[in-house]
């Protein structure tokens, strides 16, 4: 145990001297980070244009206009109902926010809320008409829904009381831009751009995870493998020592993107950050014995490297870690399945979409199955190669 | 007890047998030296004392103990100077000795002095913190070496360790094999060189195909050649010397020529020198220098197997 210690140290000194696996490791999982939140800033900015039609024209109305403009996210754009076809397809606004007659009236006496605090489907409540994906309409919808959230709320307490409404909805306008921007979040925003930071840490840790195995084709090369095997030091002990420093490493790499993530740029991950962490850990193994695997059925570490890359890249886009699953054609959400890396990120979706931690217990077993999988094909491959005269 | 005992060791590759039944028994104090040419089976045979291969038939004993048996002990007993250079370029000199000398279970105050010692042992004492990357072929294998002292093992394992070095390294690792042998250390030694052998060795196997083709002290293996003398002849030009000439006059058992000197082999018992000159000077060969010489490991070789150690 001593000696895959030492084993595991001498690795992390030698990992540590060399620029480029350094980089790897850690530079390549923050730029990641930062990749997703540009990715994922870029929408909903200025150069999206909203279009609102209120056909209400009443306070309640102009006001949840006004917030929206506030938020600076949208240009917003005015139009009446029979504009929004020449707008849109002019490409002039980029979605249409329809708020219908009645609007106010409705909040005011209780009738657009089922009274479980989702938006019924009524014809007082304000519609989206978008030609652009749900990217684009996905911050509007979730804002409106939480004004909307909001002002249900204070109809609720009013009882369905016009005048007891329009009491509580001063008061709620005059101290409330503050508290409007406070509770109202893009969830979507940041849920994707966790997802992404995650699926670009994904990849990093696979590849960071190879590239230390490939010290074990680096020491069969300089014959240290060779000097260490001639010290009372078992092929065993050795493997472990190289999954230690894997798994140190590994650790590294996830706690500084989790701490990039929720300390530095404040990405809001809808995940608690020990289940975050636990998920990765889990796939950190993964990582790991597909390195091992790579390393033992490899000859050169020019031929691990072309592995590791026909491997690593391909799986990664198809289990969407550089985009959502949702969007790829059935045949290959399919194939997904079979792929490790679409076991996690589903797991952390689960999550962001309000799941309990122990309804992702089959996501985690999945993960373990296939780390001991890879694990053991490892060991199987070690163990038949394992004499030292192949290095000789 | 002997050192290390070999018992009708026999190795396979495949259908190639590269080590036949070889016994060898290596006593304490022994500088013991294997001589062979390449692909005789050297690096094999010590791979098998090491641990570090499995084989087909025979029996290993390090320090009275089975090496399949007992591995570990046999191991921590055992240092290796490989054959092809073992170390890390990527730590320094001193980091390289350390590493190793943990794996043997070496730790705390101690830990620091033996890798000293074991570097200043080959001369890098003032190279301890440099990295290998900037070193000289010899000074590479004069760490490979020190990798190998530092748990100061009872029995040292050298192959080939003077490959491609120059003459000063080449004499310094000599001198420590010497040293480390006046220390008490046991010492197996594998070379082509048998200038090296004859030089340090106070027992050699000479190892030819697999087979141990002759084994005993110098003297000994010497005596086996007793028999012959040898002439070199220096002339300006060997364009027109022919060997398979001179092979036919009587005696003369073996002909090499190189550079400007012509070397004959001839039986002891047969004066042909008068001979050997006269076809030099009836060829209109001038001479410019004859040399006797005394029997050598290379004539030892040569008359065992026909051929020569090195080409
Ligand atoms: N791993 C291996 N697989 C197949 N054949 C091998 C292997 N290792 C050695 N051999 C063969 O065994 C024979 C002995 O090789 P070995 O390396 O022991 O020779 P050696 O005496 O050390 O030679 P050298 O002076 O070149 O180091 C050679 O014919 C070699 O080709
Ligand atoms: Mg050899």
């Amino acid at each position: 145990m001593r000696n895959a210690w030492l084993l595991a140290i001498n690795t992390l000194k030698q990992t540590a001297r060399k620029k480029g696996t350094l980089i790897i490791l850690l530079v390549l999982p923050v730029i990641g980070v930062l990749v997703a939140m540009a990715a994922y800033g870029s929408i909903g900015s200025s150069s999206v244009t909203l279009g609102v039609v209120d056909q209400d024209h009443s306070n309640v109305t102009g006001d949840l206009v006004k917030s929206l403009d506030q938020e600076g996210q949208f240009k917003i754009l005015s139009l009446d109902e029979q504009d929004i076809e020449t707008y849109l397809t002019a490409g002039k606004v980029d979605s249409v926010l329809i708020i219908p007659q009645g609007f106010a009236e409705s909040i005011t006496n209780g009738s657009i809320t089922n009274g479980t605090g989702d938006i019924k489907e009524n014809l007082a409540a304000p519609r989206l008409v978008s030609i652009k994906g749900e990217a684009a309409t996905a911050w509007v919808q979730n804002y409106t829904n939480l004004y909307l959230q909001n002002l249900q709320d204070l109809s609720q307490a009013a009882g369905g009381n016009g005048e007891v409404f329009e009491a509580l909805y001063h008061k709620y306008q005059e101290k409330n831009v503050a508290l409007t921007v406070n509770k109202v979040q893009d969830q979507t925003k940041s849920k994707g751009m966790t997802t992404q930071s995650i699926g670009f840490l994904i990849m990093f840790m696979m590849l960071g995870a190879g590239t230390t195995a490939d010290m074990i084709l680096k020491e069969k090369r300089n014959r240290t493998y060779y000097r260490i095997c001639a010290a009372p030091v078992s092929p065993r002990t050795y493997v472990l020592g190289n999954v230690m420093a894997n798994l140190f490493l590994v650790l590294i790499q996830i706690i500084l993107t989790l701490f990039l993530m929720s300390k530095v740029l404040r990405i809001e991950t809808f995940v608690p950050l020990p289940e975050l962490f636990l998920i990765l850990m889990l796939f950190g193994l993964v990582a790991i014995g597909l390195g091992l695997i790579i390393v033992a059925f490899a000859n050169d570490s020019v031929q691990a490297g072309t592995l590791q890359t026909l491997i690593i890249t391909p799986t990664c886009m198809l289990s969407g870690c550089f985009w959502p699953l949702a969007i790829m054609p059935k045949s290959v959400q399919r194939i997904a399945e079979f792929l490790p890396q679409t076991w996690a990120i589903a797991a952390i979706e689960k999550l962001q979409a309000g799941s309990a931690f122990s309804q992702v217990g089959i996501n985690l077993a999945i993960i373990l199955a296939f780390a001991l999988a890879f694990f053991l094909i490892a060991a199987y491959r070690f163990g038949k190669n394992n004499e030292v005269k192949t290095f000789i | 007890m002997p050192v290390a005992k070999i018992e009708n060791l026999v190795k396979k590759f495949g259908d190639a047998v590269a080590v036949d039944n070889v016994s060898l028994q290596i006593e304490q104090g022994e500088i013991f030296g294997i001589l062979g040419p390449n692909g005789a089976g050297k690096s094999t045979i010590i791979n098998v004392i090491c641990g570090l291969l499995s084989f087909d038939a025979g029996k290993v004993e390090i320090l009275g103990r089975e090496i399949k048996r007992d591995p570990v002990y046999c191991k921590r007993n055992i240092g290796i100077v490989p054959q092809d250079i073992a170390i890390y370029e990527d730590l320094s000199a001193f980091e390289n000795v350390k590493f190793f000398a943990t794996l043997y279970g070496l730790r705390g105050m101690g830990l620091k002095e033996r890798v000293e010692e074991a570097l200043d042992f080959v001369g890098l004492k003032d190279k301890a913190h440099s990295y290998p990357k900037a070193f000289s072929g010899g000074m590479k294998r004069r760490l490979n070496i020190a990798c190998a002292l530092a748990h100061r093992p009872k029995l040292i394992i050298m192959d080939e360790p003077t490959v491609g070095i120059d003459p000063q390294s080449r004499n310094h690792i000599l001198r420590s094999v010497k040293k480390l042998n006046e220390l008490g250390c046991t010492i197996i030694y594998t070379s082509h060189y048998m200038e090296e052998v004859e030089e340090i060795c106070s027992k050699i196997a000479i190892i030819d195909h697999g087979k141990v083709i002759a084994e005993g002290t110098k003297d000994e293996l010497k005596a086996i050649v007793m028999n012959t003398n040898g002439v070199w002849i220096t002339v300006d030009s060997v364009h027109q010397v022919s060997a398979e000439r001179l092979k036919e006059i009587k005696g003369v058992v073996h002909v090499e020529i190189k550079d400007n000197t012509v070397k004959i082999t001839s039986s002891a018992d047969i004066n042909n020198l008068d001979k050997i000159i006269l076809y030099f000077t009836g060829n209109g060969i001038p001479l410019k220098n004859i040399e006797s010489k005394a029997p050598d490991l290379e004539t030892v070789f040569l008359t065992l197997t026909g051929r020569k150690l090195r080409d």
